[in-house]
């Protein structure tokens, strides 16, 4: 009983920086009505910058995690104006593939200009380990889940109490109405990967000590960020949060019941038993099409 | 005059649309346009308010120049409008779709929101404030706290309204705002219209029912094919030989 709690607070703290991600993942499909594959991948940026910053130039981590924010977004900025503007006006799918190319071109950089081994990143919070009962509790685990919690939290205090999220949600709802209403989209199309990307350096960051920074983490990372997409149902904000914990704990204990040979699988069986009952994902709304 | 809009002509390929169209609007003037169907009512609104660019001609809007103007920049400038087919933000409520309507007027941005600045909950106050009044004034503040897609159509129409009237804009355009609704309905949109018109907005209006633009409008314009056939006071209107023919057919 205490490893299975064990196993699920550890599932959850994974969880809540997969949930983090889709909620990025998740806020660039509905304001822009476009996936974004590159995701996973600029959460690795993120991570590559947190360990310059933090680790080769020894800052203090509440400046080199603010400093590879500002940085990430910024990369994210140019690639939105040379690669995605020009494609807005046409077909989805030239976007899409686009996005798939940025995520291979971002790979190579990655290891044109860090290399290709992976970098231990030094533990952010440490501390000794917490005793309750017989459950142990790693600090940098707690820590995790508490800022997975927060941004949660503010996310949705920013989207619905502040102009800005609330533009967000109204280009999301209905583009050209909103358009008359005076919101500007090229603003709002900016702010939404901005905040992107943002949200995947502070998951990058968090999930660094534990999953090793290197070239390819975005690959297995942004898989299970598009599965928890799909399982949450796209485009919703609470179902992007559950399909990022499900995916975790799926995660954790497939791996520790069954074998950790699998780990990658365990996330996949979960989106073939979800897309089998409920196709538009567990939160998602079922697309009814108005003739 | 508010509102110039000078041979304004529309193509969609061969089609022509609209034909060389010259309009103005006075500020406080409640105005109509009515037409056959196809007559080109919609396509000229639509290029007024930005969503379609003419194929030549110009458009005067407070004395500036808004033809090529991005549609959020006009309604910047103080023009609005509300869609035939009502384009409401579903999933939001009753009071967050008048919210966003004065998207404008509120002025904080994203770092300051960020920041939690003191005058960034001062506006938001302000903000809900401003909204609740304009549902007051339509009739739906005791709906605010609904999701609008769960509104009955009459006060779809109205909530409509309402958000496009919270940013205190100038002239407000009202695409067959009367569509659909019962006879109690449309009275209480006709009052709602004289009264958006007492506080000095223009309301340019394009409508079927002709009760209602009879019993509101100052002036009437009425297009046929792309082209103004006849414009002048609705008693004018009535009795006009070209138009009578335009909506019956000539007498064989």
């Amino acid at each position: 009983m205490n490893l299975f709690l064990q196993i699920c607070i550890q599932g959850l703290m994974l969880g809540s920086m997969y949930a983090i991600l889709t909620l990025g993942y998740n806020i660039i499909y509905s304001t822009m009505g476009m996936a974004h594959y590159a995701q996973g991948d600029i959460m690795m940026v993120g991570a590559f910058f947190a360990l310059d910053f933090f680790v080769t130039m020894d800052l203090p981590i509440y400046v080199a995690i603010p400093l590879s924010v500002i940085c990430n977004v910024l990369v994210m900025l140019v690639i939105e104006r040379l690669a995605y503007r020009p494609l807005y006006s046409r077909s989805r799918t030239l976007l899409l593939l686009c996005t798939i190319g940025v995520s291979t071109v971002l790979r190579n950089a990655a290891q044109l200009i860090w290399g290709t081994q992976s970098f231990n990143f030094p533990t952010i919070f440490p501390g000794d380990i917490i005793h309750i009962g017989e459950v142990y509790l790693v600090p940098q685990n707690l820590w995790i889940l508490g800022v997975g919690v927060v941004m949660m939290l503010l996310l949705n205090l920013f989207m619905k109490k502040t102009k800005v999220g609330r533009a967000m949600q109204a280009v999301s709802m209905n583009r050209s109405a909103a358009a008359l209403m005076g919101v500007n989209m090229q603003t709002i199309t900016m702010i939404t990967y901005g905040m992107s990307a943002g949200m995947a350096t502070l998951a990058g960051v968090m999930l660094a000590p534990i999953v090793k920074v290197y070239s390819t983490m975005g690959v297995s990372i942004g898989a299970k960020v598009m599965i928890s997409a799909v399982v949450g149902g796209m485009g919703s904000m609470p179902g992007a949060i559950l399909g990022g914990l499900l995916v975790g704990l799926v995660e954790a204990l497939g791996g520790m019941y069954i074998s950790t040979t699998f780990k990658e699988a365990y996330p996949v069986v979960l989106l073939l038993v979800v897309l089998l009952n409920r196709p538009q994902g567990i939160l998602g709304r079922k697309k009814v099409v108005k003739v | 005059m508010l509102l110039t809009a000078e041979k304004i002509t529309m193509k969609f390929g061969g089609l022509v649309a609209v034909d060389n169209v010259d309009f103005a609007i006075d500020s406080g003037e409640i105005r109509a346009i009515i037409g056959p169907n196809g007559a080109g009512k919609s396509t000229f609104f639509n290029a007024i308010s930005g969503q379609n660019y003419p194929t030549s001609g110009r458009i005067l809007f407070d004395g500036r120049d808004i033809t090529k103007l991005p549609s959020h920049r006009i309604a910047k400038l103080g023009m609005t409008r509300t869609f035939q087919n009502i384009l409401l933000f579903d999933d939001m409520t009753v009071l967050e779709n008048v919210m966003v309507g004065d998207h404008i007027n509120i002025k904080t941005n994203m770092l300051t929101e960020i920041l939690c600045l003191p005058h960034v909950f001062r506006e938001e106050r302000r903000c809900v404030e401003k909204a609740e009044e304009m549902l007051d004034f339509v009739g739906l503040l005791p709906y605010k706290d609904q999701r609008s897609a769960s509104l009955p159509y009459g006060k779809k129409r109205l909530l409509e309204i309402a958000r496009a009237m919270v940013s205190g804009p100038k002239l407000l355009l009202l695409d067959e705002p009367a569509a659909g609704m019962n006879a109690a309905e449309s009275a209480e949109l006709v009052d709602t219209i004289r009264r958006i018109s007492q506080r000095g907005v223009a309301v340019l209006i394009v409508e079927h029912n002709m009760k209602v633009i009879m019993n509101i409008s100052h002036r009437i314009t009425v297009l046929e094919q792309g082209k103004v056939i006849a414009e002048g006071e609705p008693a004018e209107i009535q009795a006009n030989e070209r138009v009578i023919q335009a909506y019956l057919g000539k007498e064989a």
